[in-house]
């Protein structure tokens, strides 16, 4: 097929941000191999709009395309609920320890809404304050801190996180 | 230590051992341009409405956008599974080169890409998979980089042909500086040609054949342009010649042997 020109910046985007999207579809969805589907399908989709799409806020957008695909993708798909079991294999140099921590960890996202665990990617993960996370999901900021603070609820209880340590969300 | 560093290592060390990834940059460019190719043929057949497309039972040329497919490991060296071309020489790729080339015999025309394809598929299907094709398509370049020239021969999904006024309603829906008219023939089969621009100044000229029996041809010619005037000086294939391959009846698909589960919209 012909090849656009505009192919090399997007072949440079693909690569420098392809793996982060992938993690972060990953906290989102628990697989690898969805989070790369996941992936996958922002990129094919990404390439459509390439031309129109100003660089400064591909990020972005590659972002609102991934979480909204993760997002619809759950809504019509029973078969891919989150599973109880934890999703991938511990690395072999994991001690006992930090094997049960992931185990507990994954059990702990396992429990929480998509719309939680999404929220908790893109706020600990890719680093989006509230208001980024509430203009990406298109929801008010406080239901993005009510969310958070619901899941954070869930996964101190597995962090062990010091209750004199919580603080508001901001 | 405050509670979001907490949640952050945890989460940091949750991601860890991160498996190497699979997916290339080849798998997303095939993936990509193919879908592009979908949707402006999609697009310049049926004025660019999905819901339109689907109504008039053409949506076979524009199957679920982001079916994940099976992330390819290698860059796009011949006979890998990147290479839509390692099927060239497949019966039906070989009968879809000899129609194109009985009907364009004076023609300069490359073979760029042909592979079989499916409703809930982005990229090609792995040889072992051909059979169960219901789409072909052939991509040539004609000359310059972006003169092309592509065919596509469906086996569409069941589905009802749109009636008279839904074919008048969705041309005159098109505006803009499109061109489009519609013949229904005798057989119940039907004939759409449109013009139209690529929002990248590419000119794009569509004959589409719907046939009885969910089956569908569609050939395009596209050249880089200022105008329509500028174009209709660069297409070099007469409307004449594109309804005859459109409507050439040996241009055809063996039925899928094992039928996909019908398209979705994703």
């Amino acid at each position: 097929m012909g090849k656009p020109g505009w192919e090399g910046d997007y072949v440079d985007f693909f690569v420098a941000r392809a793996a982060g999207l992938r993690r972060t579809a990953y906290l989102m969805c628990g697989d690898w191999q969805l989070a790369e589907d996941l992936v996958q399908t922002t990129f094919v989709r990404l390439y459509q709009h390439w031309p129109r799409v100003r660089r400064e806020t591909a990020d972005a957008y590659a972002r609102r395309i991934l979480t909204n695909l993760f997002l619809s993708r759950r809504k019509k798909s029973s078969r891919e609920q989150v599973t109880e079991d934890v999703p991938e294999r511990p690395g072999q140099h994991d001690t006992d320890h930090e094997v049960g921590d992931r185990i507990d960890l994954a059990q702990a996202m396992a429990g929480l809404s998509d719309r939680q665990r999404a929220i908790v990617a893109l706020r600990f993960v890719d680093d989006l304050s509230v208001a980024e996370v509430a203009e990406l999901l298109g929801i008010a900021e406080g239901t993005v801190k009510s969310h958070s603070a619901r899941a954070l609820q869930t996964l101190r209880a597995v962090l062990g996180t010091p209750t004199d340590l919580e603080r508001p969300l901001t | 230590m405050t509670e979001d560093r907490a949640v952050r290592e945890a989460l940091g060390s949750y991601l860890e051992p991160e498996p190497p990834m699979a997916l290339t940059v080849d798998t997303i460019l095939t993936a990509g341009r193919r879908r592009r190719h979908l949707r402006q043929t999609a697009v310049a057949a049926m004025g660019g409405v999905t819901a339109a497309a689907v109504a008039f039972g053409i949506y076979a040329a524009q199957p679920p956008a982001e079916a994940p497919v099976a992330a390819a490991p290698s860059a796009s060296a011949p006979g890998t599974q990147d290479d839509p071309n390692r099927q060239v020489h497949n019966p039906v790729a070989a009968l879809i080169q000899a129609r194109v080339r009985a009907a364009l015999p004076k023609t300069s025309l490359t073979l760029d890409q042909i592979y079989p394809s499916d409703w809930n598929h982005d990229v090609a299907l792995p040889p072992d998979q051909a059979a169960n094709a219901t789409d072909w398509q052939a991509l040539y370049t004609a000359g310059s980089n972006k003169h092309e020239f592509w065919v596509g021969v469906f086996v569409s999904p069941p589905s009802q042909k749109p009636t008279e006024a839904e074919l008048r309603n969705s041309c005159r829906r098109l505006g803009g500086p499109t061109k489009c008219s519609y013949v229904i023939n005798p057989d119940g089969s039907i004939l759409l040609r449109q013009i139209r621009a690529t929002a990248d100044g590419i000119w794009v000229r569509t004959v589409n054949h719907q046939r009885p029996g969910d089956r569908e041809v569609t050939v395009q010619e596209r050249v880089p342009a200022t105008s329509l005037t500028d174009a209709l000086k660069k297409w070099s294939i007469p409307v004449p010649t594109l309804d005859h391959l459109a409507t050439d009846p040996q241009l055809k698909i063996p039925e899928p042997k094992v039928q996909p589960p019908l398209p979705t919209e994703s």
